[in-house]
């Protein structure tokens, strides 16, 4: 079967709608200010080959990574009707606090597909509230690990026996389950009306569809080779640099990364699985296609990356991985883009390339929140001010529903200005957040470009780095500390680098 | 009589209900340089041999397209020192997940005409006291910047108003003419970035639409009618002085007249559970009516701008008559969200477009006819429609009518998912529904958006192309207020639940005499961030929970963890009937004869009956393919379709 261009459009908007039910269902039902204010999750449709057919689009890192879930279920054998549950980074999770629900979509003789929902959950266990340790040493200081199993209501309460917060923690699963629940539903509706086997012969086109648009994409590019080098400013233990470098080709319509000369897994938690490299390098390749480009398995069918067994970006357990999702994921499609600027492509400057984790508990209660800051300009304007940039899109907590929740009060929450580097086309500012405590507590924070600033490009100049401050005084960039009433917590946000020549001369 | 007059972008639409529920109907072209000329216009060509017109309500886009076109008062903006920024740094989501080069449209002040207060409230009351030298400051501040307008916002205002109370009666003082808004008063709800700009619209367009309404109210009252009323994105209607006040809440008057003129119909047909779908020159509109009431709680972004208001659910998509199809790099054939609007419009209308739109495919298939006259005399010209249209063939490999084929069906998947989303997406399911199209050329799309969703029941309304005015004429007059509660479900004391429903009472019907009023209440499980409005089933607090409970489930499936539930918001609705129409036909007894012509549907050639829309007979059956050709609007009959004329005129499709 061949669908004609027009079923085609018709069924991406099918799917595509059924994934944004997914989310919808989960953001208006959830009570953690992370889930239901900040949206920190990702909801996606998997044909019974375990191919993705649609995302709703919410955050890039969560992008080719839950393909990696879908796998790992797979693998264990799943029968149709089930529920399983997975964080475990080195089979089908990111970090421990992404819990990801995979439901095996039932059909009358078999498995039509498995429905998604992943969403990070502001407390999971492990050494400090809010399992976003700096400087844990292994996986087992950052909260419980669950491999897939079947999510039975006994795993629910060796879970909910784990972590700091059990009520939130039981409803917002309550909703990632009924999201879960939605996709199944609405992958029965269209099997209804189409029939499961025209369902699954859709999805496959449109991988196909998507396949096609992205290597004819990259055909246009011209060949290339080129490498770059960037580094992590330490991994929590210690400040040493972190090498992490890449060789991209574009040759044979195929986007290839390797990270061959990447520093080896460190002790402390910068690590990831592969799963997380493969997503920062989708990212990349995926703002080089236009807008209308269908996020499905296809468009990773033409991107290939390798990694060396045991290097910091395809660690292997029992490394710690917390910072590897949300910081280490931003330092990799940093350096692909470098890569890709080197080689001569129109690509923006560097962004802030850090999310900025924020994670505050004290008895009873767990906060996470990462901060956005400036975009690197590109050949076609400034940089936007106050993003998040690369691998997350994460909204940010309201300053009231903050100190409704918790016993914190923000001071100022203001854009940094003139951090974004100057050029052609200036780079956007950060974001200033200045937190004072109300409560004792204990606070993490995981944070990248304190040191090395986001790069501009072609002339332009490099945004401000950023930094973390304790009453004024500096504080390292990734650190643990217990905070007391009355202390004031600072994060100042990177600029983003500017693009091109500044018309204007030096002062 | 009741007038209602719709002003959209292209065509002002009146319709006009006797008291013997008689309709005039009038269709003028818009003036977009004065949207009060259009309004004048239409009324002229109603001429003066009726009834006296006792109320006129008025559908305007005014609100919107200052949004839209960034054409509002120069407004200062008062808000928390440290602050400052808050318009800015929005929810720090970006503009498009992948495109890179996209950033969010500016806010609508200047970054220099934001004066931070030396203030702060928290949850629990003052952090920081307004000192009177602080206050004496930021006014001086204020006055040296010359604003048109005022917007005030302090964190936690929605719980405690006081400083913000104290800082807008200076500035009233200092600035006399001027307004100052609160955001207390526009908008008492947590999450201060929404209400911000909410409120920051609210002065934003309070001069221009303070200036139109009392233009327009002014002329209205020369020609001698007595109530002058505007539709509101919440459904109510507002009077001019009111609407003055609550210029943010006009930003969806336009699209709102269609889903009640839907609902109306519904109470006619004794249809209670609808989806309705207003297609016009550039967009769609979709939205839902069940148990008879339009759904309200719809998230409304216009220009950019997040407005955390009462709205009717309304879901946009940029699929309407004028837009144009294309084909992207990989070869796959796309519509919209580009369209030719009024001007040049599509290829069709002959007026210099030449790109191919969906009307040119609707005309390229023959659901349109050429002879077919759009108001003030505009013929369609099928030759200019197949040449847009052939400009697709080489890169789709097509002949015209494949092309044509393709465009109208991917025009109805777009649209398919605005249904889906006032629909499936809150859990109600549309199979259950029938769907109401409506617009010019909504009903040619009716049987297929239905099929698209499983639907069986398509009701095409007796004058689809001029329903907005309709609902806008027949609107009962609604007023809405809410005042916070934020208490358990277990911890409310009847009395004064009873007490703060009694208080939203007598202010409501103070305002409307006569009114019927209803109770409310907004709820969560506690922690949840969002709320689900449900009536009072017996007018009593203790129903609450049970109704909560019920809708929470209907809606996402799960009862959370079995926690508490809050009531966030108490709300009384409170109406007044409007004119009804009497859905009676004037004229057309006995049974028209239909003529024929060759269509094309799904790809087949087939011979279709041709039936005046406005003319048929109550009772008369009609198989598809059969085409419904009415004075303001045409609609389709598929293959495997069957209708029945209804006494009111509206035909009533059912899947055979």
């Amino acid at each position: 079967m061949t669908l004609d261009p027009i079923t085609r459009e018709v069924m991406a908007h099918a799917f595509a709608g059924v994934a944004e039910e997914m989310g919808l269902v989960l953001i208006h039902s959830a009570v953690s200010p992370n889930i239901r204010e900040r949206r920190d999750a990702s909801a996606a449709l998997f044909d019974a080959a375990g191919e993705m057919i649609a995302q709703a689009a919410h955050i890039p890192v969560h992008l080719g990574a839950l393909a990696d879930a879908v796998a790992a279920v797979r693998a264990e054998e799943p029968q149709p009707g089930d529920l399983y549950i997975v964080n475990d980074p080195y089979t089908g999770g990111s970090h421990l606090p992404d819990l990801t629900l995979v439901g095996v979509i039932r059909t009358a003789d078999g498995i039509g597909g498995y429905s998604v929902v992943r969403a990070h959950h502001s407390d999971v266990g492990g050494a400090t509230p809010g399992s976003m340790p700096a400087g844990a040493r292994e996986l087992l200081a950052e909260g419980l690990v669950l491999p897939p199993v079947i999510y039975t209501p006994e795993v629910e309460r060796i879970l909910l026996a784990n972590v700091r917060t059990p009520e939130v923690r039981r409803a917002d699963l309550a909703a990632q389950r009924a999201a879960v629940e939605r996709g199944a539903e609405g992958l029965w509706a269209l099997a209804a009306r189409h029939g499961w086997s025209f369902v699954q012969e859709a999805a496959r086109e449109l991988q196909a569809d998507a396949e096609a648009r992205t290597r004819a994409v990259l055909g246009r590019l011209p060949r290339l080779t080129a490498t770059a080098t960037d580094w992590l400013e330490g991994d929590g233990v210690t400040d040493r640099d972190i090498a992490i470098r890449v060789t991209v080709e574009v040759r044979d319509r195929t986007f290839h990364a390797d990270f061959t000369g990447t520093a080896p897994a460190v002790p402390g938690n910068v690590n990831c699985p592969l799963a997380v490299t493969r997503a920062a390098v989708l990212f990349v390749v995926r703002t080089l296609l236009g807008e209308d480009v269908p996020m499905n398995a296809g468009v990773a069918r033409a991107v290939r990356v390798s990694a060396p067994p045991g290097c910091v970006v395809n660690a292997r357990w029992p490394s710690a991985v917390a910072a590897g999702n949300v910081e280490t994921s931003q330092r990799i499609a940093d350096v692909v883009f470098r890569a890709l600027a080197g080689a001569g492509l129109a690509v923006p400057a560097q962004g802030q390339g850090t999310m900025n984790n924020v994670t505050l508990g004290g008895p009873g209660w767990t906060y996470y929140e990462t901060l956005g800051g400036g975009q690197g300009a590109g050949p076609w304007g400034p940089g936007p001010s106050a993003v998040h940039a690369g691998m997350s899109n994460t909204r940010n907590t309201p300053i009231e529903v903050l100190e409704l929740e918790y016993p914190v009060r923000v001071r100022r929450y203001a854009l940094r200005q003139g951090s974004g580097g100057a050029g052609r086309w200036r780079g956007g500012d950060g974001v200033v957040r200045e937190i004072e405590l109300l409560a004792a507590a204990e606070a993490s924070i995981l944070s990248e470009r304190r040191r090395h600033a986001p790069a501009g490009v072609g002339g332009g100049l490099d945004g401000a780095v950023g930094r973390n401050l304790l009453n004024g005084s500096t504080l390292p960039a990734k650190t643990n500390l217990p905070v007391a009433p009355g202390d004031v917590l600072t994060i100042e946000t990177p600029g983003g680098g500017g693009w091109g020549e500044s018309p204007y001369p030096k002062e | 009589m009741r007038v209602g007059i719709d002003v959209g972008g292209t065509f002002t639409d009146l319709v006009a209900v006797a008291p013997d529920g008689s309709l005039e109907i009038r269709k003028v072209l818009s003036t977009p340089d004065d949207p009060s000329a259009g309004l004048f216009r239409s009324l002229d060509v109603l001429g003066s041999d009726h009834p006296p017109i006792e109320t006129l309500i008025h559908g305007t886009t005014i609100a919107t397209n200052a949004l839209l076109e960034r054409r509002g008062a120069r407004t200062v903006l008062v808000t928390t020192a440290g602050f400052e920024d808050l318009l800015w740094l929005r929810r720090q989501d970006r503009a498009s997940l992948y495109d890179l080069s996209r950033d969010h449209p500016p806010p609508l002040v200047r970054r220099d005409d934001v004066v931070g207060v030396t203030e702060r409230m928290g949850p629990d009351g003052a952090v920081v006291a307004l000192s009177d030298a602080e206050v004496a400051r930021v006014t001086a501040a204020v006055c040296d910047r010359q604003p048109q307008a005022v917007a005030v916002t302090f964190l936690f205002a929605f719980r405690h108003p006081d400083h913000e109370h104290r800082i807008a009666a200076a500035l009233r003082a200092a600035l006399p003419g001027i307004p100052v808004v609160a955001s207390h008063d526009v908008v008492p709800l947590f999450r201060e970035y929404e209400r911000c700009a909410t409120t920051t619209a609210e002065a934003y367009l309070r001069p221009l639409v303070t200036e139109a309404v009392t233009r327009a109210a002014a002329g209205v009252a020369r020609r001698g009618i007595g109530t002058f009323r505007l539709m509101a994105s919440g459904g109510g209607t507002l009077s001019a002085e009111a609407a003055a006040e609550s210029a943010a809440a006009l930003a969806l008057s336009g699209p709102v007249g269609g889903v009640i003129g839907a609902q109306i119909l519904g109470e006619a047909l004794g249809r209670r559970d609808l989806l309705t779908l207003d297609m016009g020159g550039t967009s769609a509109d979709a939205s839902l009516i069940q148990g008879g009431v339009a759904s309200r709680e719809g998230a409304t972004v216009v220009g950019g701008v997040p407005l955390a208001l009462p709205a009717v659910l309304i879901e946009t998509v940029s699929a309407g008559g004028g837009s144009v199809a294309w084909v992207d790099d990989a070869g796959t054939l796309k519509v919209g969200p580009r369209s030719a609007g009024a001007e040049p419009g599509p290829a069709c209308f002959g007026r210099g477009g030449v790109e191919p739109t969906v009307t040119d495919a609707c005309l390229a298939l023959g659901w349109l006819a050429p002879d077919w006259a759009l108001a003030d005399a505009v013929r369609l010209d099928a030759v200019a429609a197949e040449q847009a249209l052939g400009r697709l063939r080489q890169p789709l490999g097509m002949d015209v009518r494949g092309v044509a084929t393709g465009v109208v069906a991917v025009a109805t998947a777009v649209m398919a998912r605005a249904l889906k989303r006032v629909s499936v997406a809150r859990g109600t399911d549309p199979r259950g529904l029938a769907l109401v199209p409506f617009g010019g050329a909504g009903p040619l799309f009716g049987c297929a958006l239905a099929d698209m969703l499983g639907m069986r029941s398509v009701i095409v309304p007796p004058h689809p192309g001029v329903l907005s005015a309709l609902g806008l004429a027949a609107a009962a007059e609604r007023l809405e207020l809410a005042a916070s509660l934020h208490q358990r479900v277990a911890a409310l004391q009847r009395k004064s639940v009873n007490a703060a429903y009694e208080k939203l009472e007598a202010r409501a019907t103070g305002a409307l005499p006569g009114a019927v009023t209803r109770r409310l209440a907004d709820c969560r499980f506690v922690g949840q961030g969002y709320e689900i409005t449900v009536p009072l089933t017996n007018g009593e607090p203790d129903s609450i929970e049970a109704a909560f409970r019920a809708a929470h489930r209907s809606r996402y499936g799960h009862l959370g963890a079995g926690g508490a539930v809050e009531v966030v918001n108490v709300r009384v609705v409170a109406e007044r009937e409007g004119g009804r129409p009497a859905w009676v036909r004037r004229m057309g007894i006995g049974r028209p004869t239909p003529g024929s012509r060759r269509i094309a549907v799904g790809g087949k050639v087939v011979r279709a009956q041709v039936w005046p829309l406005g003319e048929l007979p109550p009772g008369l059956r009609i198989s598809g393919p059969a085409i419904l050709a009415g004075p303001d609007a045409t609609g389709l009959v598929e293959p495997g379709w069957r209708a029945t004329v209804h006494a009111s005129g509206a035909v009533m499709l059912e899947r055979a």
